[in-house]
């Protein structure tokens, strides 16, 4: 028992001497780290203070920093906190008969519908074609690689068109029929290569229970798959939350709330600012809230993406 | 589990049962129900892809070579010409400032953001939180980021408040510093998955290098350009190309930022524009699937030669 504690002991040392090692900074390397700690710090505060001031701004009537913009002094805090801004948003934000409330559900729409079941179809396509063999899955693959690589510019038309001749152009059914295609994307490689790392005997073990196909990759496979799923799920939600461009080309009549309050912004006045602000405010929380209990995830994701070839 | 874990738990011996020849029509039974799996997991997928992807994109090509009304003409293609060598051409700008856009992430972005990551990476005071507001970027939403950067550098801004002076109009409507100030503004926030990737990148690098290096008094820029610049390459060349296909497959921030105004439209975002302002019947769709399909053809050899000359570049194992 002492032996091994020892040998531990012996072990943890050596450890922390390496750490120690790495760590330690001579004196030019040390004031190398300094500069570069300042301009890091000053960078890191200059993404954040634009913020800050709009979330002070967005507490201000819309009469004090109407005021404030005539004098230049937009950098101080509000003279009354005007909470009742961030109710106003609800009521006075409207693009085409479209509130708040319903650009809301329409971005949570985009991202539920639309993004899970593209992320669903993208499952099952990585997972038939890393596990079973048959004809045509190493061309179903060469196609999927060469589009994702494929810069192609200008189809937003042909899209538009597509979707007019098929009913579903300015439709929230659409995505029901348009999700398929993005099976083949970014995430199909990830999950493509997660598939390819599990056992297949977890299958044969389902076999002999007398499972089918089906109940390996709803049972087994879809629960295995099921962090990496979060993580691209999560990554996409805050993509789709974030998208404006989309809905502007194929939803014109539904805007989510990034298009919905960019297409306010073009005729605000300087006294509606403020709960403009507010808006803004309330449009950061959600991801910033996903980001914050996820971020290890997303990190850690981010950087798998970078994996050499 | 695999099999020997299976049979603990059922408590037989599999072996017998895997000896066992499956019967002609059991075999035929577990061959279909394989096949009925394969197809009913692919169908929608694949049938939605062929549609929406494959056929859109021919389309497309046969749309710049038809009038509005489905004529064939090669019409499209002088009027893309003339807009190109028009004096004042706005498809002229765009490409010029798509070009910039790719010089500036080139350039700026991807080393400044490897030398961010190196820092990080090499666990600088306060690497934690650094690492998250520089991530910042990449999820608060667009329109919050270029409202605030915009704000920021109007005359009543919060750097006015402090005395820094703005003209009158703004920076972003004049043609003379719209785009650099655009550019800046993608300088800004630019940072966000460069330095992520590349601290991943790095993380994979051996310890062991690093020691070496170290014992043999390698400062830390010689470490940065000796070590880690060369050992990172891969994933440095593989950015290049993302870049440039993202710079041709999005428009950034330039319709928040102006909506094009003051010469700062870009390749994408004057097709994007075009298409989502012109209608079917004006001609618009054909004029720009014109103009994609030439760009198409002129950034599909690019894209295939950097990724041939990256493909040279000798690869380090390690």
């Amino acid at each position: 028992m002492t032996k091994v504690s020892e040998f531990y002991k012996k072990v943890r040392r050596r450890k922390k001497g390496e750490g120690a090692f790495l760590a330690r900074r001579s004196g030019g390397e040390r004031a190398v780290f300094i500069v570069a700690f300042i301009i890091l710090a000053v960078y890191s505060v200059s993404l954040l203070l634009p913020l800050l001031w709009m979330l002070m701004n967005s507490f201000k009537d819309g009469t004090e920093y109407a005021m404030d913009v005539v004098a230049a002094t937009t950098l101080r805090f509000p003279e009354a906190w005007k909470f009742s801004n961030y109710a106003n948003v609800f009521a006075e934000i409207t693009y085409n008969n479209v509130n708040f409330f319903g650009m809301l559900g329409d971005s949570i729409y985009f991202i539920v519908v639309g993004s899970g079941l593209e992320l669903f179809f993208t499952t099952a396509v990585s997972y038939v074609i890393s596990k079973y063999k048959f004809k045509g899955r190493n061309f179903i693959y060469s196609v999927a690689i060469f589009a994702m690589t494929m810069p192609i510019i200008g189809n937003m038309a042909s899209g538009i068109k597509l979707r007019a001749a098929f009913g579903i152009y300015d439709n929230l059914l659409a995505v029901f029929f348009t999700a398929g295609a993005g099976a083949f994307g970014f995430n199909f490689l990830m999950l493509y290569a997660f598939f390819k790392s599990v056992p297949w005997s977890y299958a044969e073990a389902v076999f002999i229970d007398g499972g089918n196909h089906f109940t390996v990759f709803f049972r087994i496979m879809l629960p295995l798959a099921m962090p990496m799923v979060t993580t691209l799920f999560i990554l996409s939600a805050i993509a789709g939350w974030n998208d404006y461009t989309t809905p502007m080309l194929y939803f014109p009549s539904f805007p989510n709330v990034a298009m919905g309050l960019y297409m306010v912004s073009q005729t605000l006045t300087r006294g509606d600012m403020s709960t403009y602000y507010a808006a803004l405010v309330i449009t950061t929380v959600p991801v910033v809230a996903l980001f914050a209990g996820f971020s290890d995830k997303i990190m850690k994701n981010y950087s798998i993406g970078g994996l050499k070839g | 589990m695999n099999v020997r874990e299976a049979e603990d738990t059922l408590g037989k011996d599999l072996s017998e049962i895997s000896q066992k020849k499956p019967t002609k029509k059991k075999r035929k039974k577990t061959e279909w129900s394989r096949i009925v799996f394969i197809v009913s997991m692919l169908a929608i997928p694949v049938v939605s892809w062929l549609i929406f992807w494959l056929y859109g994109n021919l389309n497309m090509i046969l749309m710049a070579f038809q009038t509005p009304t489905g004529e064939w003409t090669f019409r499209n293609f002088v009027t893309f010409w003339h807009d190109l060598t028009a004096p004042y051409s706005e498809v002229g700008v765009s490409v010029r400032n798509t070009f910039l856009y790719f010089g500036l992430n080139v350039l700026m972005i991807l080393p400044i953001g490897t030398l961010i990551a190196f820092f990080i990476y090499k666990k600088i005071k306060g690497h934690k939180v650094f690492r998250v507001l520089i991530f910042l970027p990449a999820i608060i939403p667009t329109i919050v980021m270029v409202t605030a950067f915009k704000e920021t550098i109007k005359p009543w801004g919060p750097l006015a408040s402090l005395g820094i002076k703005f003209p009158e109009a703004g920076l972003l409507a004049d043609p003379n510093t719209a785009t650099p100030t655009v550019m800046f503004y993608c300088l800004w926030t630019g940072f966000s998955s460069i330095m992520l990737l590349m601290c991943g990148a790095m993380a994979r690098i051996p310890t062991e290098l690093f020691e070496a290096a170290k014992l043999d008094g390698c400062g830390p820029f010689r470490e940065f350009f000796s070590l880690v610049v060369p050992l990172i390459m891969p994933v440095l060349s593989m950015q290049i190309i993302f870049s440039l296909t993202g710079l041709l497959s999005a428009s950034g921030p330039i319709l928040l930022m102006t909506g094009g105004a003051a010469e700062t439209s870009t390749l994408n975002y004057w097709i994007f524009i075009n298409t989502q302002r012109g209608t079917a019947a004006s001609g618009a769709y054909n004029i720009v699937s014109a103009t994609g399909l030439v760009f198409t053809f002129i950034a599909v050899p690019i894209i295939m030669l950097v990724r041939w000359l990256s493909e040279k570049i000798e690869a380090v194992e390690y």
